[in-house]
């Protein structure tokens, strides 16, 4: 699979390039961001589904809400195929589906760090400074 | 428009608020449901738009607390999540939501959504000033309805409708009720000396002594028709009635308003005559201003300029019957 077609199964380009455009100087600083608060929630949900299976009511709220979190952050910011994953994460947790979970967070990652490689490409391709 | 626009995640807020900014609007942000109520409360914002899972306060918690706090206020909720289910969008709504907005955001649909919004709370906006302002109106003319132009006393409406009332309420409670009726003496003269205008300076001047003197709130000071004026005092005695008319006939005559062409006096004066009972049931309005209005016509056969109380003989005449 070329680079290009790297990117368009992992990236939404069209809304990279829409927010950037709309962000103007402020892009690279919500990159900054972007890759802080979508790795932070990462490791969290990592550890937080190696930590304890089987979990509690509470705990399994707050795992759920990390997945929900990283989808979001995710598609907010064009990375489409991490956030499809991370919703698949979101659902085997709502419906309990935890034997699932484990080996979908696994992929989410892999997808996630791939992702992130691309975004950083594409970005440095386009002139950002990351 | 000022939005509150509320978000844990940062890039989601930074993306929304691109967003919001470009399409002219003023942006207030918060990271959580609790920051949200807070914000809501500090700047009053137009339209809030709200992600639904959030930490400490949800987002439908949160909208829950702010309609609440708002009574019959309203300001538009629209909520943003990643979420987009039947469920989940009835739930929002059921929160006190009024619309959902998928995440990501298409700025097009944000655009849409901010527009009908804004336009559903423009013309609540336009729909409760004319309601407010057809309020002031009615009240007013609630007002005016009872109230005499010229003198800003009770009318005749009000007063017929009042009196049989407290003829009804001081029956029950076996309360005495006083009712005295007056007449500006020789105001036919008056107004042939001095004009119509001068003559409702008069009727004024005088409708704000009885007014003044007549303090109690239950008691009514109403003008029964051109120069005549009558009084009720509900819970009132008769040497309590006397009292405060003879109080009126002496601050009248202290006016001292000229009325050369008077035979009484060289000032206005006026005339009274008081009736008091405790009304018995069948007792009507019309009985009690005829008793009332008996007593005048004495007070004006007397002299005039004094107070005449109604007593039996006075009904003798057989001018008063029930």
């Amino acid at each position: 699979m070329s680079h290009s077609e790297l990117n368009h199964s992992l990236l939404n380009v069209d809304r990279i390039a829409s927010t950037r455009s709309m962000l103007k100087a402020r892009f690279p600083d919500l990159v900054e961001r972007f890759f802080t608060e979508s790795q932070m929630l990462m490791d969290q949900l990592l550890e937080a589904l190696s930590a304890s299976l089987p979990m509690t009511a509470e705990e399994a709220e707050g795992v759920i809400r990390l997945a929900h979190s990283l989808k979001s952050t995710c598609r907010s910011f064009g990375l489409d195929e991490a956030g499809r994953v991370a919703e698949q994460v979101e659902k085997n947790l709502t419906l309990g589906h935890l034997d699932t979970v484990f080996a979908d967070s696994q992929t989410l990652y892999s997808i996630y760090t791939d992702s992130c490689k691309a975004l950083k490409k594409l970005l440095r391709e386009s002139g950002v400074a990351i | 428009m000022k939005v509150l626009l509320v978000d844990d995640s940062p890039v989601d807020r930074v993306i929304a608020e691109a967003f919001l900014l470009e399409l002219g609007h003023e942006v207030i942000l918060g990271e959580n449901g609790r920051q949200a109520i807070d914000l809501y409360q500090q700047h009053k914002p137009d339209l809030v738009l709200m992600d639904e899972v959030m930490p400490e306060v949800r987002g439908y918690e949160a909208a829950q607390i702010i309609r609440q706090m708002d009574g019959d206020s309203w300001v538009p909720i629209i909520f943003l999540s990643a979420r987009f289910s039947a469920d989940d969008i009835a739930a929002g709504i059921d929160a006190g939501g009024d619309d959902y907005l998928a995440k990501p955001i298409d700025q097009k649909v944000l655009a849409a959504k901010v527009k009908a919004m804004s336009r559903i709370a423009m013309m609540r906006s336009q729909l409760l000033d004319v309601s407010s302002r057809l309020e002031v109106a009615n009240a007013e003319l609630r007002r005016l309805v009872d109230v005499d132009g010229l003198t800003g006393l009770a009318n005749r409406r009000l007063l017929d409708q009042r009196l049989p009332y407290e003829l009804a309420r001081c029956s029950r409670s076996q309360e005495s009720l006083a009712v005295i009726m007056c007449d500006i003496d020789e105001f036919k003269k008056y107004n042939d000396r001095y004009g119509h205008l001068k003559g409702d300076d008069c009727l004024k001047m005088v409708a704000s002594v009885l007014q003044d003197e007549t303090r109690r709130a239950t008691d009514l000071v109403a003008r029964f028709g051109g120069e005549e004026f009558c009084i009720v005092m509900p819970g009132s005695l008769e040497g309590d009635a006397q009292d405060r008319a003879e109080a009126i006939l002496a601050c009248i005559r202290k006016l001292a308003l000229p009325h050369a062409a008077s035979a009484t006096a060289s000032v206005v004066t006026l005339s009274m005559g008081l009736y008091c009972c405790v009304p018995t049931q069948g007792v009507t309005a019309t009985y009690v201003i005829a008793c009332a209005d008996k007593a005048l016509y004495k007070a004006k056969q007397e002299g005039r300029n004094r107070l005449v109380t109604y007593t039996s003989d006075i009904s003798a005449s057989g001018r008063v019957s029930r």
